[in-house]
């Protein structure tokens, strides 16, 4: 199992450039960790900021791509948007952005997750 | 002036986990006059990161970017008057801090444990954030927590990346403080990158195994009391002023514009003070050292015109670059 650190609450730059490439948004994926892993506090403490995603069955290594900024063609260096994939946190089910508000977290199957995960770029969902 | 926030990065029981999640969580404009850090008296109930909070006496509303054990940085309302010392700052009734002092702009600090034996595995970038000279990012290892000159001690960030760093800065004026990491990847790969100015590094050991230690771009940073297991490296040409005081490295390079840097008291171990530079190395710059001295004397009269070898160093094989005594 993986678990997702997600942004429910975003950060807004008032230079465009920066928005884009450091400010993170809503539904960005700031982290993955292994199932278990010691978020070292009470999750409901990351809410109203971050939801985690609990995700059975998946390890890290299948979702890391899910963190990666959108990098320059050219320079691969320089970060264009801070996160390419994002969480349709909006479009999530009414029971799940309930438990969510409740606990902070909640846990999705595979297919759930990838069916709101769209790549920013292409505006393709992942399932 | 204005006062620390500071939040810790532990294993557990820390306020953050990992650095990424306190960049994320604690990412705000700095500079507003409407940002600001309170002390309290103790967390009551839940008042978790982004909550929206009330002042119960003032009246006044914001956002909580996040409560420690006894601090709170909010966003206040723009709308809205301060929050006073001596009033709950509330979630609700069940859930609050107690506010004791009229608090004060922030400095966003991140103290780090050595709590990860084999090193806090992560990938980190600073950006998105709003700041200046007196409000600012602070990345330090907590008392008691530091490296001892040599990689892969004290609290440390270890990784392996090819056309990255572990450790990215896109901050001016990020002081970095007896931070150590490590990169694994293959060149070209960096330990730290600093992606703009005024940035800071005191006491920091950078160690990448494929690349450069460190690579700086814009101007005006300043290294002391660093230790680069590799070269210390510019990206542009239009990199301008950088300073090295007490450093060691593989080789320091300056850019090439005519943009002048300055070394002093420095250890070049395996190459030399490199200057693209029509201007080169400052006036300043003196009592240098480099294992090239003889072929080409490192900037300073004062420097060392012979050769520094693996003898001078405790142990080179093991990366331990301190200086050998005699």
């Amino acid at each position: 199992m993986a678990e997702f650190l997600v942004i429910a609450k975003g950060h807004t730059n008032p230079d465009p450039v920066i928005d884009r490439a450091g400010a993170y948004k809503r539904g960005d994926i700031v982290d993955v960790r292994e199932d278990g892993f010691d978020w070292g506090r009470p999750i409901r403490s990351f809410w109203p900021k971050f939801a985690i995603i609990k995700i059975p069955g998946v390890t890290v290594a299948q979702v890391r791509k899910y963190i990666q900024p959108e990098i320059d063609a050219i320079d691969p260096t320089k970060i264009l948007t801070r996160r390419l994939y994002k969480v349709e946190v909006n479009s999530l089910p009414l029971s799940i952005r309930r438990a969510l508000r409740q606990s902070g977290t909640v846990t999705l199957d595979k297919t759930t997750v990838l069916s709101y995960l769209r790549n920013k770029t292409t505006g393709a969902l992942e399932s | 002036m204005a006062t620390e926030f500071i939040c810790s990065i532990r294993a557990t029981g820390g306020d953050y986990p990992t650095l990424t999640a306190w960049e994320a969580a604690i990412q705000t404009d700095l500079t507003s006059a409407k940002t600001k850090v309170y002390s309290h008296s103790g967390i009551v109930g839940i008042v978790g990161d982004g909550a929206l909070v009330s002042g119960a006496s003032s009246g006044a509303t914001g956002t909580v970017r996040h409560a420690s054990a006894t601090q709170v940085l909010v966003e206040i309302d723009a709308a809205s008057v301060d929050f006073t010392s001596g009033e709950q700052m509330q979630v609700d009734a069940s859930n609050y801090v107690t506010l004791t002092d009229a608090g004060d702009s922030a400095i966003a600090v991140a103290e780090g444990y050595a709590d990860w034996p084999s090193g806090l595995g992560e990938l980190v970038t600073v950006s998105g954030w709003t700041v200046n000279s007196t409000n600012y990012i602070i990345i330090r290892a907590a008392t008691g927590n530091e490296h001892n000159g040599t990689p892969n001690t004290g609290f440390f960030l270890t990784g392996s990346i090819r056309y990255g760093a572990i450790l990215t800065i896109q901050q001016d004026y990020t002081k970095l403080v007896n931070v150590s990491l490590t990169n694994t990847g293959v060149n070209p790969a960096y330990g730290f990158d600093l992606f703009l100015s005024s940035i800071e590094l005191h006491k920091c050991v950078a160690y990448s195994v494929g690349g450069a230690a460190i690579r700086y771009n814009f101007n005006d940073n300043l290294f002391i009391n660093v230790m680069a297991i590799g070269d210390i490296v510019n990206n542009s040409l239009e990199t301008r002023r950088p300073i090295f005081k007490n450093c060691t490295a593989r080789s320091y390079t300056v850019g090439s514009k005519g943009i002048e840097g300055t070394a002093i008291n420095s250890v070049a171990y395996g190459g030399d003070f490199i200057s693209n530079a029509t201007g080169g190395w400052t006036a300043s710059s003196d009592y240098n050292a480099s294992s090239n001295a003889t072929t080409t004397p490192p900037p300073g009269a004062n420097s060392l015109t012979t050769d520094i070898t693996p003898a001078d160093f405790v142990d080179t094989a093991a990366n331990d670059y301190h200086l050998s005594s005699g």
